[in-house]
Order: structure tokens, then C-alpha cells, then sequence
């Protein structure tokens, strides 16, 4: 018997729905929220919670190091993204979206939970598999969030310490070099000290 | 007649200004070319959308700096997210953050100019009163090689050992203690950025400076630009205050930098039938990571001191590339690379031993190379599209085998590369591990502070988009001064080249007025 359009669209709908559902109970997949130590200022809450979840497998801290929770990473890019482009915050955004959806984790790293419910060791192999995707945007992706991660977690003194750097000396009791004039009359006034005596004129020969 | 340096912020009411010239952006060309202007009398207003900051803000504190200084708060990078792109944005521009190296421009790029782009009276021997006027007035001068840092000794000492004929770099500083915080704003005035020289000269000449403006827009008809159309910045958030700014001037000179200058044409309609903004180059930057017995703190004194242009010429095919080192204090080196967790607390436990070698990419030169393109985007952001083509991707294959040969020459026991993998060498027979890594966007990390181009000189109006004097070819007054006139990038850093373009503009930009 042949597949009329009744029996195709009653399989095939009933087909979509077998898909649909699992995907849609992925998408729907709760996230393990974080409490902001202040009102967010460009991330939502759920983004928020992505954003310390991803800084804390990337900065984990230990051996003398905080973790990044422990300096407050992402509340400091909530604030410096809102004080960028709108549109870059709104990128961002979407970026931990993605990385905390559930389905599209099923899609791309074969994890069904939301990032941000996964163990420490699963978020760590979701990091290295967006890092080394085949999809190029994904690396892009990866490397724009490490990136600002890096910067706010090493940019902060509290680091310093474990890898031995000391942090810029106080140079306020420098002082700054002569203004320019003054500068160039003492550089002509040693120039002068130093040159070899003028030959003397020609004698007459008389 | 003294001028000011004032904010737009502090405007409570839309602004209308009157002057013989708008200058757009107070980097390293625009600076140059004020203080010229006041000098001949005439009448300057120069728009910043930058804060002004001086010696009392630098504390050699990198987030601040890249917070405050850098555009896109350091996190400017091609439209890919491939490269990414430090430039400056405060009064002085790059100038005020950049790494103080000065190099006259080569030869052979003034012929390449000549003869591949027809531009004109721009020569070795033309130039050369106005290289010597500005290493003169910034004291561009050798930085002596027992200066240098442990990070340019492994350059210096691995490049003599191959032979390569490495050499000492000239700075523009005065009284430099050698601190190694050029990046954040000098904390001594040492350095002779244009806050303190070339501004300092033009505002006690009488240039009004007023930063915290952000133009948006030159308007225009015909072949006459007739306002420039900027708003006020809150210097806290950039965002804009509602207080439009408008300068009429004679002339208008735009520059703004080879990204955001090349952008407000184009938001202006002004896109010299679709070559503004194309042509633009980044001398693309890979590095290595050499690992050291002794200790080589890559973040302390002068962050360039030696250069090696020994593979700058690589053929009529290959894109050529020169060396240099890079400071690394740990916010900037954390970035860089792809590691997370603890094999990055490790390296990043490793930095003090760690010498840093860096080659920049000279693109532009190869008749393929036509560099990459600043585009709007729909939400008003400005994007460089900059593809990584394949005589760039084995400029970096052969860079990177360079660097790391150059690394265990000076001592290095371990060489790894910045890949998404790094590749891992422990001796100079290991090098071959380089030829089957991947070299093309986001495979390693790639950088840029030097951007180039998009607004091309050259001899004809068909293929460039100003005369060899600085003005556009549509227009009648409007000059553009800054990096994005070079044709090609330079293969050396772009600085002293700039400052003596704008040096040699400002008679042929006065007449106009």
C-alpha cells in the first residue's frame, strides 16, 4: 500500500513529535543559577551563571591562585561589557546562551545537561571541544570569551603574587624631564662643552 | 595666543565652533600637523573622542590602561575575531600607549610606493628633513643594547648566533627610566608621546583640543566639506550625552586612525567610489614562547629594544616578516594562546622565564595581497574584515619556525608554539612538528598595533583615495593624516613615518585654508 498524504502526515507528525519532545524537555533544561553579588548591569541572570560557570573551568584556581568566583570575574565584565557597544554585550549574550542550552549541547558536545549543571571535568570537555571545533565560529566564540576571562582573572593584583610578579613600582617621586626648550638649550650647552676647540683662522701670510 | 584642552562632557548646551581647520583624531598625525598649523598662525580645533589623561593617571596598571586607553577597551579585533587589534583612544591616540619604537620608513618601501602606486615627491632623500625635524623634537634615538631587557636579549642573542645582523631599536624617550610600562601610559613623561610634546606645542600655540567628541558624521556637498558633526562622550561609559558639537571649518583633516577614520567616511557617504576603507593592513603578529633557565621577567624595561629584519625580503612571492619582542606583563600574556585551567596557571607560573619573540607579517607588498576592508555594521559598529589568505597562513608557518630556531639559539630549553595545540619542541631538531600545524584564523593567536591603510594615497584618482599631498581626490578641503594613507603596510612599526608625513603636510594643509 502506497503512503497517502493522510498516513504521511499522520507518521510524519507524529514523527516531528517524537523529536520535538526530547528536544524541546533539552531546551527547557533548568539552569544552576548564581547569585550576583550586585544588580547586573548587561547579562541576564541565567548568562550571569554561564559566565561563572565558563571563568571558574578556565581560571580554577589553586596552589596560592583564587578561583575566578573568588574575584568576581564575571560581575566585572557585566560591568565593563555595559560599558561597551551595546551590541558586543548583546553578542556575549548569545554566546553563553548557547554554550548553557542544553540541546544545542546534546547537538555539538553530546552533553545533555545545560552547561552550568555539568561536573567540572564535562565543562572542561565542553571548553576543549569548542576550542578545537571544526566550526569556526565556535573557536571565535571560545576565544573571545577566554580571552576577556584571561584579562579580567590576570589583570587582577590578587594573581600577581603566585607567578612572582611584584606589580609597578610607585613612580610619583620621579620627575618628569625639562620642557622641551629647556631640554634643547642644555643639550647645545653640552654639545658646546664638548666640541673640539674651533680650528684657529687661517694666520696672514703676511 | 594660548589655547585649552577642555571635555565635551562638561557642555551643558549643542555647541556651534568656527575655525580655519577641524582636525579628527589627536594621534601621531593629526598632533604633528597641529602644531604646525598654530605655528603658521592659523586657527585649530581638534575633536577626540577619547578621555585626556596625564602622567598622575598612569600607574603601570594594565586593566586600567586597556580600560580606559586602548579602543574597544583592548577588546577591538577583526570582524572574524581572528586578529586581535590594540589600538590607542585618548588624547595622544596610539601614541600614548604604544611601545615607543621608531624606525624612518625603508627605501624600498618609497620605491614600492612610486613605482606600484604612482605616489609622488615622497622620497628617501624628500623625507629627510622631516624624519630629522621629528626624531629632533621626540629625541628619537638608539636605546643603547646594555639597556636592553631580558626579553630582547633572547632576540638579540639568538638572531647574532644564526647571524642574522639583529640591531638596536630607537625610542622616542627622554629621561626613560626603563620601567617597561609604555603600554599604560608613561609613568615618568619619559616618553615623547603627543600629550607632551607635539600637543603640548600646538595648545600653548593655541589649538583648542577638545576630547571626549566623537564625530559622527562630515557633512558635505559637492566637493566642499562644510561641518563636522561630533556629540559628547560621558567619560565613564563613552555613551553618548545628547550634546551635539559642530565645528564649521576651511579645511577639515581626518585623523582618526586607520579603522575609525576610514568609518566615518563612510558613515558620511564619502566611500571614493568604494576604495574607502579598502587596502587595509595589520603587520599580522604570531609569536613563540621560549622557556629559560635563567630569568627573563619578559614584563620589566624598555618593551622593544633590539629588531632583526633579516626575513623581511623573502622573494617577489613570499609575504616577508621582521622580529621584535613583546612585553608581557600577566593580564596581556594570559590572552594570548588558547590553554585553560591548569595548564595555563602553569605557564602562566613559567612567565618569568619566559622570552617572548614576535614577527610581524609585512602585508600589502604582494600583488595578491590586497589586505583587508573596515565595514559598518548595521548597528552602527565598525568592523575590520581581514581573511588570513594563504601567502599570509605561510608567512606565519615560516615565522614560527624562525622564531623558535631563533629561541633555542639564545638558550631556550623548551619552544611551544601559541596553537589551539600548541606544538611543543625541546631542541632545534624538532622544528619539523611546526610544518604540519595548522596556520590559518583562530589555529594560534594572532595581534596587531599597527593598522594601515584604507584611505591609500597614490598617483590617480581611479585607484587611490588621496594625491600624494593628503587630499582626497573628491574634495577640495578635506586632507586625511594619519597611518591609513599608507599604501602598503612598512615592515618596520609605522610611527616616525607617520609624524614625518604629517610633518611634510602641513605647508601643502595651510595653503588650502
Amino acid at each position: 500500500m502506497g503512503t497517502t498524504r493522510r498516513r504521511f502526515l499522520k507518521y510524519g507528525l507524529g514523527g516531528v513529535v517524537l523529536l520535538l519532545a526530547p528536544a524541546l524537555g533539552l531546551s527547557l533544561r533548568k539552569s544552576v543559577l548564581v547569585e550576583p553579588s550586585g544588580p547586573l548591569r548587561c547579562l541576564s541572570p541565567r548568562q550571569f551563571s554561564t559566565l561563572v560557570a565558563l571563568a571558574d573551568t578556565l581560571c580554577p584556581g589553586g596552589d596560592g591562585l583564587p578561583t575566578a568566583s573568588d574575584l568576581g570575574v564575571a560581575g566585572e565584565l557585566d560591568h565593563l561589557w555595559s560599558r561597551m557597544h551595546p551590541g558586543v554585550g548583546s553578542d556575549l549574550g548569545s554566546a553563553l546562551d548557547l554554550l548553557e542550552n542544553a540541546l544545542a549541547g546534546a547537538v555539538l558536545d553530546q552533553r545533555f545537561q545545560t552547561f552550568t549543571a555539568c561536573s567540572a571535568d564535562v565543562q572542561r570537555s565542553v571548553l576543549l571541544d569548542w576550542a578545537n571545533s571544526a566550526i569556526k565560529v565556535r573557536r571565535a566564540v571560545y576565544k573571545a570569551l577566554r580571552g576577556f576571562v584571561m584579562a579580567a582573572y590576570w589583570g587582577n593584583p590578587t594573581t600577581w603574587g603566585p607567578i612572582g610578579y611584584a606589580g609597578a613600582p610607585d613612580f610619583s617621586s620621579i620627575p618628569s624631564p625639562p620642557p622641551f626648550d629647556e631640554f634643547i638649550k642644555q643639550q647645545e650647552a653640552v654639545t658646546h662643552e664638548a666640541a673640539p676647540p674651533a680650528p684657529s683662522a687661517p694666520q696672514d701670510p703676511q | 595666543m594660548t589655547g585649552s584642552i577642555t571635555s565635551a562632557s562638561t557642555y551643558t548646551k549643542p555647541t556651534d565652533l568656527e575655525c580655519d581647520v577641524c582636525i579628527i583624531g589627536s594621534g601621531a598625525g593629526g598632533s604633528v600637523l597641529a602644531a604646525g598649523l598654530v605655528e603658521r598662525g592659523l586657527d585649530v580645533i581638534m575633536l577626540e573622542a577619547g578621555s585626556h589623561y596625564t602622567r598622575k593617571d598612569f600607574k603601570g596598571n594594565q586593566a586600567w590602561a586597556f580600560d580606559n586607553m586602548y579602543q574597544e577597551r583592548a577588546g577591538r579585533a577583526t570582524e572574524d575575531l581572528a586578529i586581535t587589534l590594540l589600538q590607542g583612544r585618548s588624547v595622544g591616540g596610539s601614541t600614548t600607549i604604544n611601545w615607543t619604537t621608531c624606525y624612518r620608513t625603508p627605501d624600498r618601501i618609497f620605491d614600492h610606493w612610486a613605482e606600484h602606486h604612482g605616489v609622488q615627491g615622497i622620497t628617501p632623500l624628500l623625507m629627510k628633513q622631516h624624519f630629522e625635524a621629528v626624531e629632533r623634537r621626540l629625541n628619537i634615538k638608539e636605546w643603547p643594547l646594555e639597556n636592553a631587557n631580558g626579553n630582547n636579549r633572547v632576540l638579540l642573542e639568538g638572531a647574532r648566533k644564526l647571524g642574522w645582523e639583529p640591531h638596536a631599536l630607537k625610542r622616542n624617550v627622554r629621561g626613560c627610566v626603563n620601567s617597561g610600562y609604555c603600554g599604560e601610559g608613561c609613568p615618568v613623561d619619559a616618553k615623547q608621546g603627543m600629550a607632551v610634546s607635539y600637543l603640548d606645542d600646538a595648545v600653548r600655540g593655541g589649538l583648542r583640543l577638545i576630547a571626549n567628541c566623537e564625530v559622527e558624521q562630515i557633512q558635505w556637498t559637492e566637493r566642499t566639506a562644510e561641518a563636522v558633526i561630533g556629540q559628547a562622550l560621558d567619560p565613564d561609559n563613552d555613551q553618548p550625552l545628547g550634546i551635539p558639537v559642530t565645528v564649521r571649518s576651511k579645511v577639515v583633516v581626518n585623523a582618526g586612525g586607520a579603522i575609525n577614520g576610514p568609518a566615518l567616511f563612510l558613515r558620511s557617504g564619502i566611500d571614493a567610489e568604494g576604495r574607502v576603507g579598502k587596502r587595509t593592513f595589520v603587520h599580522p603578529v604570531s609569536g613563540v614562547s621560549g622557556l629559560f633557565e635563567d630569568t627573563i621577567n619578559p614584563w620589566a624595561g624598555a618593551p622593544q629594544s633590539v629588531g632583526c629584519h633579516h626575513f623581511s625580503d623573502r622573494g617577489s612571492d613570499k609575504m616577508g616578516f621582521f622580529l621584535e619582542a613583546a612585553p608581557l606583563q600577566p593580564m596581556l600574556a594570559s590572552t594570548v594562546g588558547y590553554l585553560f585551567g591548569a595548564k595555563h596557571s602553569e605557564f602562566m607560573r613559567d612567565l618569568g622565564n619566559a622570552g617572548v619573540v614576535i614577527a610581524l607579517g609585512i602585508d600589502g607588498l604582494l600583488p595578491q595581497d590586497v589586505g583587508g576592508e573596515v565595514v559598518l555594521k548595521s548597528d552602527g559598529r565598525v568592523w575590520l574584515r581581514y581573511p588570513i589568505e594563504d601567502h599570509l597562513s605561510e608567512c606565519i608557518h615560516a615565522a614560527h619556525v624562525e622564531m623558535a630556531r631563533c629561541q633555542f639559539a639564545a638558550g631556550a630549553k623548551e619552544v611551544v608554539s601559541l596553537h589551539v595545540n600548541p606544538v611543543v619542541m625541546r631542541s632545534v631538531d624538532e622544528l619539523s612538528k611546526l610544518d604540519s600545524a595548522p596556520y590559518g584564523a583562530h589555529e594560534q593567536s594572532l595581534f596587531s598595533a599597527h593598522v594601515m591603510g584604507g584611505c591609500a594615497m597614490g598617483g590617480d584618482s581611479g585607484s587611490s583615495v588621496v594625491d600624494s599631498e593628503l587630499r582626497m581626490w573628491d574634495f577640495d578641503n578635506i586632507f586625511v593624516v594619519d597611518g591609513s594613507v599608507l599604501p602598503t603596510s612598512l615592515g618596520v612599526n609605522p610611527s616616525e613615518t607617520i609624524y614625518a608625513l604629517a610633518h611634510r603636510s602641513r605647508d601643502r594643509i595651510a595653503s588650502a585654508v
